[in-house]
């Protein structure tokens, strides 16, 4: 089979409204499973995935050698300190974890509100739903004083008779993400198996065959199956839905619990759910540009998807920007000193950077996207996701580390630095978050092409009567 | 660094003709040689940092140190049969006393198995009823300091006593012959009677030997100030507690000296009168720099020190002082004396003016004759015998400057350096460094191997005041008796030894060295005395005659004209003192009272002056004096005298050991021949560089909060509502057994430090150094928030000492997803170090950031060192947990322990905190809650009370009473 190419498909056409999938009307079976399947078998962009691959082994050294730092020597390695406990620790964290939740919002919530698509995103945004949240959980083990113990979060029958401290955020956490991780990846894993089955029968290697065959635990397609299939996946969709929510207001009650001014506020929660899944809506847009381009399926993730992504992320950025508001009016309106201090730090305390640059990326910037040319066009629509995404980093930043430096004792007041090794760590877990992630892009279908096919089909059904 | 033997080899075969030489002691000339030879570790040395070596500091301890513990080191097997009152897991304490810039002291040592663990002060001596600061809190950590000198050197290679007995054996004969012609001696400051009666036994044999004082920030103005006023030199005694009205010039009672802790007791016990209704306690202040007095002050006055001779003139003339001719004065300034002499004339016999040491001798002896003028003497200061040495009229020492003459005269032939480091701590302007050459003959006497030892042939290691016999006088006049607590941990000896070992060719023994000196003290009454540190109470008061109307010199007149010009101060460094404390890594990480620096000195500039010359803090500077100038980091201080450049002395040290090595500038570049700074042009100059520098605390201004409050006497005299209860989701725990809780009066509260270092050696609190303390890593667990209130220039300044609270619905309970942190029956919240994954969320939540993370292993590698010093009731915390204040939890339960064996609950008092225990003011009351009659009730029984942060509804165990506000100008309708 010859090189592929992106021009080898008929030009995408004008956008059709009336389907809900926003595919070509004649894309065929045949020319689904071969966009989507044969991937495995002769990948279309080898080199740019090398590249891309090359770029995450090395980030995932840099990540490596910053763990074995710290674990060597100590939390003492990075900028924290007392006032500021948590930095970018607990910061890239909730960043990390933040973005996981767009994943899980589009393949589940559309999957339940039966938005056919959802089809051409679910698998990569559930495929970066898994990485970010790995990302995000090792960070709270890496962050202890003793990472050696964090077992000792869990619940579990132990000689010393100990249960964790269930009033405790941060036990919350832990159970969180154990439980977001379970959920994602079985979400994952279920939603692919029937692609599986299909790379299956389409390889020609043995060991393809073999490899692909134990993914796909047997499946034949009957109708038995797809009954069951169906049914698990839905029970799962529903269960990782309100994790979208649970999990979200779990991070942010690990300062909303807290004493301090700036965290200790009932908005936190909403707040939050509405950030992560924009920032996450931010990084999907930026996967499936970047997808659609090294994997050459541009007719499946249509400018109307991209359109799509683009609104999502302007409805969830006007949320967030409420959040923003509600904080600021708050602090004031309460007449509280200490949340003045802290509003007062964030708009114009040597952090101040943090509150503008998140202003201005996720409020600012972002108002492009009331224009259908910004949003479908994939280089606008990529500079404004990406300028989300660091303003959800400033964000956090805000939100986390200034209150931290205004504490309330006067005296306590202190800035912070990050340290060399802190920045790595954080630079480093991209490369956790690119290299399985490009494994995954190189061996398992991209897009859920029996998801495709039955759309396409059900729309020539109606359209055939 | 390793010894370059090629470069030696070179170096001698390079010689022309015939050379001998004698081993390496001839060509040890080279840096390279002196290095190799004062090594501790060649090699290793040069690549140690701060920390390293801090976690290094005991590999040399743990063998030359440990072995010499205990009580019978020369038998390494366990007991057959125990000693008597040797109870393992029990501490012994000891009386002794600590001196201090010649001044005792009183402790009670506490030794764990032998080893020194922890000094508190002596409760049977009256000078101390138990408190102490914070250098006497410190020198346990001296006494184990691995830097200290460990044996005899001669020319900077070890040596042993027998060499040096050999020596001097030799040398003695000469002495003899010509009486001591040639023997100089130069003594840091001293009070001992045994000391006293060597050298009057050496002056006899040598009748022609000379004696220097060597003591940096000696107080010997004060002597001359008597004797011009009243004829002789006698030491002024102040009795703070009876004293209502106060005014200080330049002279910081409260601030750190070795009379800090009796004055700040009697202070207190004022103050604590006048709130119960007793009197006033009223205390004015004229300062240059800010100091503790001005901080306690009700009227705190900015003044340059050249305006100060003016005030104490005009202050007489108002007092109606006959003889002097009245200053110009600026008006407000003016109205200000007025006041404050109406006031002092109002509170006739109930007042005391006290002046700095470093004023000129004609205002201190004037300050002596309006003591005397407004009734004073006898009730609120009176004279005695002077205690120090070397100031009585008969032989009176010299000071260094003719010893820098005479040493280029040539007229010494043997120097004799007694426990002092005049190389450091003299002015460069007297070059002793080169002069010191002229002596053939010089010998070290001291502690450490420091800058003075260095330029000596022999270098005399002195014993730790812990680890010798000795005796020395307190500020009264009392005599104390200075015992060891563990025999010499090094090869080092008293100095009443090595005199004796000066004298005849005889071992010495310390013990009866001083036994001599008190022979007429019967060995029952001396028992008794040992047992209580005290063996001759305070000298009666001396009557003196009606002082002598002193004149006013020029400086007298010449206020006024000095507008503008740049003057300087240099005062002795809060927490390292004059250097001799450069060493120790409590002091240097004990954050300074107003600027909450570690690690360094700085140049003290008002905000004006700051303003300027366009510097910001840390900026460097480059101050001149003539044609003597030093670099120095700027720090802004509100309240500093306009036109003050203030500078920091013990710091610049380059043999302080390995934590106290270079740090900071030397001040004593700068200073004149006599020790002064005055008549000579003070020039400032931006470097254009920035120092790094590591304060605990960034922020001082409390701009209207109300984390530090103070009322008005009226309002705190009425009955206390019952405290606000807010409303509460979480039930209420009903209280069993005793509730521990603690009360700070922040009017007592002068913000003295002594309580932080208690704090540390009690519950081995590590030093980090001052990268970690600039990071913001600092780990003292009770620490001291200063204040500002008000303007720029003239600020209020306010301590609040800030332990852990002990909340009874603390947020860092909720916050630990381990249960590290609980609340214990009896209302501590508890850190379970074991259980501690270092999550850190309890610090995030507590409001009060009083918790202490171990972010690296800060003990890991000191462990050996460490372990002679520790409090072995107190766990010694590992990498990566989270620790706090416990109220000193190892107490409670050695007094619940106690108590069950006994079958009583127990007593109020029985549990005392060390940073209670400590307070010279009292400020800290600690006891059950539960027991309404208990202390600790008593004091929170008060309108004053208040929590911090209490709307967080925390609910703390640790409240504070509010300072009391003395209304400007109140003072003045009273008279």
């Amino acid at each position: 089979m010859a090189e592929w190419r992106s021009s080898d498909l008929p030009p995408p056409g004008p956008i059709l409204h009336g389907t809900g999938h926003f595919l070509p009307r004649d894309l065929s079976d045949q020319e689904v499973s071969r966009r989507i399947l044969d991937v495995a078998h002769q990948f279309p962009r080898p080199r740019a995935w090398w590249c891309l691959f090359g770029l995450g082994g090395v980030l995932l050294g840099l990540y490596l050698l910053s763990v074995i730092v710290l674990f060597w020597n100590g939390v003492g390695v990075w900028g924290n300190n007392t006032p500021v406990n948590w930095a970018f620790d607990i910061l890239n964290y909730i960043w990390w974890l933040g973005i996981g939740h767009a994943g899980t919002f589009i393949s589940a919530l559309l999957l339940l509100l039966e938005r056919p698509w959802r089809n051409s995103l679910n698998r990569l945004a559930e495929l970066m739903t898994l990485m970010a949240v790995v990302c995000a959980g090792l960070y709270p083990i890496l962050h202890l004083g003793r990472p050696w113990l964090f077992y000792w979060t869990m619940p579990y029958p132990n000689s010393m008779g100990l249960w964790p401290q269930f009033k405790s955020p941060t036990a919350w956490d832990m159970f969180a993400v154990v439980t977001y991780l379970v959920v994602s990846a079985l979400f994952l894993y279920l939603g692919a198996l029937p692609d599986f089955a299909a790379a299956r029968d389409r390889a020609r290697r043995r060991g393809a065959q073999v490899a692909y065959g134990l993914l796909a635990l047997g499946w034949r397609g009957s109708n038995r199956q797809w009954g069951h299939w169906r049914r698990a996946y839905r029970a799962i969709a529903l269960l990782a839905v309100p994790l979208v929510f649970a999990v979200s207001s779990g991070y942010s009650f690990l300062m909303a619990l807290g004493d301090q001014a700036g965290w200790h506020s009932t908005v936190f929660p909403p707040y939050f759910v509405a950030g992560a899944v924009f920032s996450g809506f931010a990084l999907v847009s930026l996967i499936a540009i970047g997808l659609r381009w090294l994997l050459c399926i541009e007719a499946l993730i249509t400018p109307r998807h991209l359109d799509m992504l683009g609104r999502l992320l302007l409805a969830t950025g006007w949320m967030t920007a409420y959040g923003y508001f509600a904080d600021v009016f708050m602090a004031f309106y309460s007449g509280d000193r200490h949340e003045i201090d802290v509003t007062m730090a964030r708009l114009a305390g040597p952090t101040a950077w943090s509150f503008w640059l998140a202003i201005g990326c996720n409020v600012g910037l972002l108002q492009a996207l009331w224009w259908r040319r910004v949003r479908q066009s994939p280089r606008a629509l990529a500079a404004v996701a990406l300028a989300v995404l660091v303003g959800m980093w400033a964000e956090r930043f805000m939100l986390l580390i200034t209150p931290q430096t205004t504490d309330h004792l006067l005296s306590a007041w202190r800035g912070y630095t990050p340290s060399f090794w802190e920045i790595s760590l954080f630079i480093g877990s991209f490369g956790v978050f690119i290299v399985p992630f490009s494994l995954f892009i190189r061996f398992v279908p991209m897009v859920s092409a029996f998801e495709l096919k039955q759309v396409l089909h059900r729309e020539r059904e109606a359209r055939h009567g | 660094m390793p010894v370059d033997f090629a470069a030696l080899r070179r170096e001698l075969e390079g010689r022309q003709g015939r050379r001998y030489w004698r081993g390496l002691d001839e060509l040890a000339q080279r840096p390279e040689v002196q290095a190799f030879l004062e090594a501790e570790f060649p090699g290793a040395a040069p690549q140690l940092d701060r920390r390293r070596f801090l976690q290094l500091m005991g590999a040399s301890l743990a063998m030359a140190g440990l072995a010499a513990c205990g009580e019978t080191p020369e038998q390494a097997v366990p007991y057959v049969e125990q000693p008597e009152n040797l109870i393992p897991g029990r501490p012994l304490w000891y009386a002794s006393a600590v001196p201090f810039a010649g001044y005792a002291q009183p402790v009670l040592g506490k030794t764990h198995a032998g080893r020194p663990t922890k000094l508190e002060g002596n409760p049977d001596h009256p000078l101390s009823a138990g408190a102490c600061d914070a250098f006497t809190q410190a020198a346990v950590l001296q006494l184990y300091d691995p830097d200290r000198s460990q044996a005899p050197r001669y020319k900077g290679r070890e040596s042993s006593w027998a060499a040096f007995q050999r020596a001097i054996a030799q040398y003695r004969p000469r002495l003899d012959a010509e009486q001591g012609r040639g023997l100089h001696l130069v003594c840091g400051a001293s009070s001992s009677p045994t000391l006293a009666r060597q050298l009057d036994a050496l002056r006899q044999r040598w009748p022609r030997a000379r004696l220097y004082h060597g003591e940096a920030f000696a107080e010997s103005a004060r002597y001359a100030a008597t004797r011009a006023a009243f004829g002789e030199p006698l030491e002024t005694r102040l009795y703070l507690d009876k004293a209502e009205v106060v005014l200080t010039l330049d002279d910081d009672l409260l601030g750190p000296g070795p009379r800090q802790t009796p004055l700040q007791r009697g202070w207190a016990q004022r103050r604590r009168a006048a709130a119960e209704g007793q009197g006033e306690a009223s205390l004015y202040a004229v300062e240059a720099l800010p100091g503790l007095t001005g901080a306690a002050a009700r009227e705190r006055l900015a003044l340059a020190p050249s305006q100060l001779p003016a005030l104490a003139w005009a202050l007489a003339a108002v007092l109606g002082e006959p003889v002097v001719a009245d200053p110009d004065l600026a008006p407000a300034t003016r109205a200000w004396v007025e006041r404050v002499a109406a006031h002092l004339q109002a509170a006739r016999g109930r007042s005391l003016i006290s002046a700095g040491a470093h004023l000129p001798v004609a205002v201190q002896a004037l300050v002596q004759r309006l003591n005397q003028r407004l009734g004073n003497l006898g009730i609120t200061v009176d004279h005695a015998a002077p205690v120090l040495l070397g100031h009585a009229d008969e032989a009176p020492w010299e000071d260094l400057a003719s010893l820098s003459d005479r040493l280029r005269a040539g007229e010494v032939e043997c120097l004799l350096l007694l426990d002092c480091n005049p190389v450091y701590s003299a002015p460069d302007a007297l070059g002793l460094v080169d002069a010191f050459t002229r002596a053939p003959l010089r010998l070290h006497v001291g502690p450490y191997y420091d800058e003075s030892a260095a330029h000596c042939q022999w270098h005399l290691a002195l014993a730790h005041p812990l680890e010798s016999w000795s005796d020395v006088r307190g500020v009264d006049g009392s005599a104390c008796l200075v015992q060891p607590l563990v025999r010499p941990l090094y090869s080092a000896r008293s100095l009443h030894e090595i005199l004796a070992l000066c004298l005849e060719d005889r071992e010495p023994d310390g013990l009866a060295l001083v036994r001599e000196t008190w022979r007429e003290v019967d060995e029952t009454a001396w028992r008794a005395a040992l047992a209580r540190g005290l063996v001759e109470p305070a000298a009666a008061p001396r009557p003196v005659p009606p002082a002598l109307a002193p004149q006013p010199d020029a400086d007298g007149q010449a206020a006024g004209e000095a507008g503008g010009r740049l003057e300087l101060r240099i005062a002795p460094d809060p927490c390292v003192w004059d250097g001799r404390f450069a060493n120790l890594g409590w002091l240097q990480e004990l954050p300074k009272p107003f600027s909450k620096l570690t690690w360094d000195n700085v140049v003290g500039l008002s905000p004006a002056l700051a303003e300027r010359y366009g510097v910001a803090n840390g900026d460097l500077l480059e101050v001149s004096l003539g044609d003597r100038r030093l670099r120095g980091p700027a720090w802004i201080e509100p309240g500093q005298a306009e036109t003050l450049v203030a500078l920091y002395a013990g710091y610049g040290r380059s043999r302080a050991g390995r934590v106290g090595n270079g740090l900071g500038y030397r001040a004593a570049a700068l200073l004149a021949r006599d020790g002064g700074v005055d008549g000579l042009d003070v020039r400032l100059a931006p470097v254009g560089e920035r120092v790094e520098l590591a304060s605990t605390q960034l922020h001082h201004a409390l701009d209207g909060r109300d984390l530090l409050r103070s009322m008005s006497r009226a309002d705190a005299a009425r009955t206390p509502a019952p405290p606000r209860e807010l409303p509460t989701l979480y039930r209420s725990v009903t209280p069993e057994g005793p509730q521990w809780g603690m009360s700070i009066d922040l009017d007592l509260c002068t913000g003295c430090n002594a309580c932080v270092t208690a704090c540390q050696a009690e519950n081995n609190i590590a030093v980090v150094g001052k990268e970690q303390v600039a990071a913001g890593r600092a780990m003292h667990w009770l620490r001291i928030d200063h204040y500002y209130e008000g303007g720029l220039d003239a600020p209020r300044s306010a301590f609040q000492p800030v332990p852990c609270m002990h909340c009874e619905q603390a947020p860092c309970e909720t916050g630990c997803p381990v249960s590290a942190t609980v609340h214990g029956h009896d209302g501590l919240n508890e850190m379970v170090y074991n259980r501690c994954i270092g999550t850190r969320t309890c610090s995030s939540f507590c409001p009060y950031k009083v918790r202490r993370f171990n972010w690296y292993d800060w003990n890991a590698q000191d462990a050996p060192s460490l372990e002679a010093q520790r409090n072995p009731n107190v766990s010694v915390r590992g990498r990566g947990v989270m620790e706090k204040c416990t109220y000193c939890v190892q107490r409670i339960s050695e007094a619940r322990i106690e108590a069950k064996k006994a079958g009583r609950p127990i007593a109020d008092g029985e549990v005392r905190t060390a940073c209670q225990q400590t307070c010279p003011s009292g400020a800290i009351v600690f006891g059950d809650l539960a027991d309404p009659a208990s202390a600790v009730n008593r004091a929170r029984d008060s309108a004053r009370r208040y929590a911090l942060l209490e709307e967080l509804n925390t609910r703390p165990r640790t409240t504070y009473l509010a300072r009391l506000d003395d209304e400007p100008g109140e003072g003045a309708e009273h008279g």
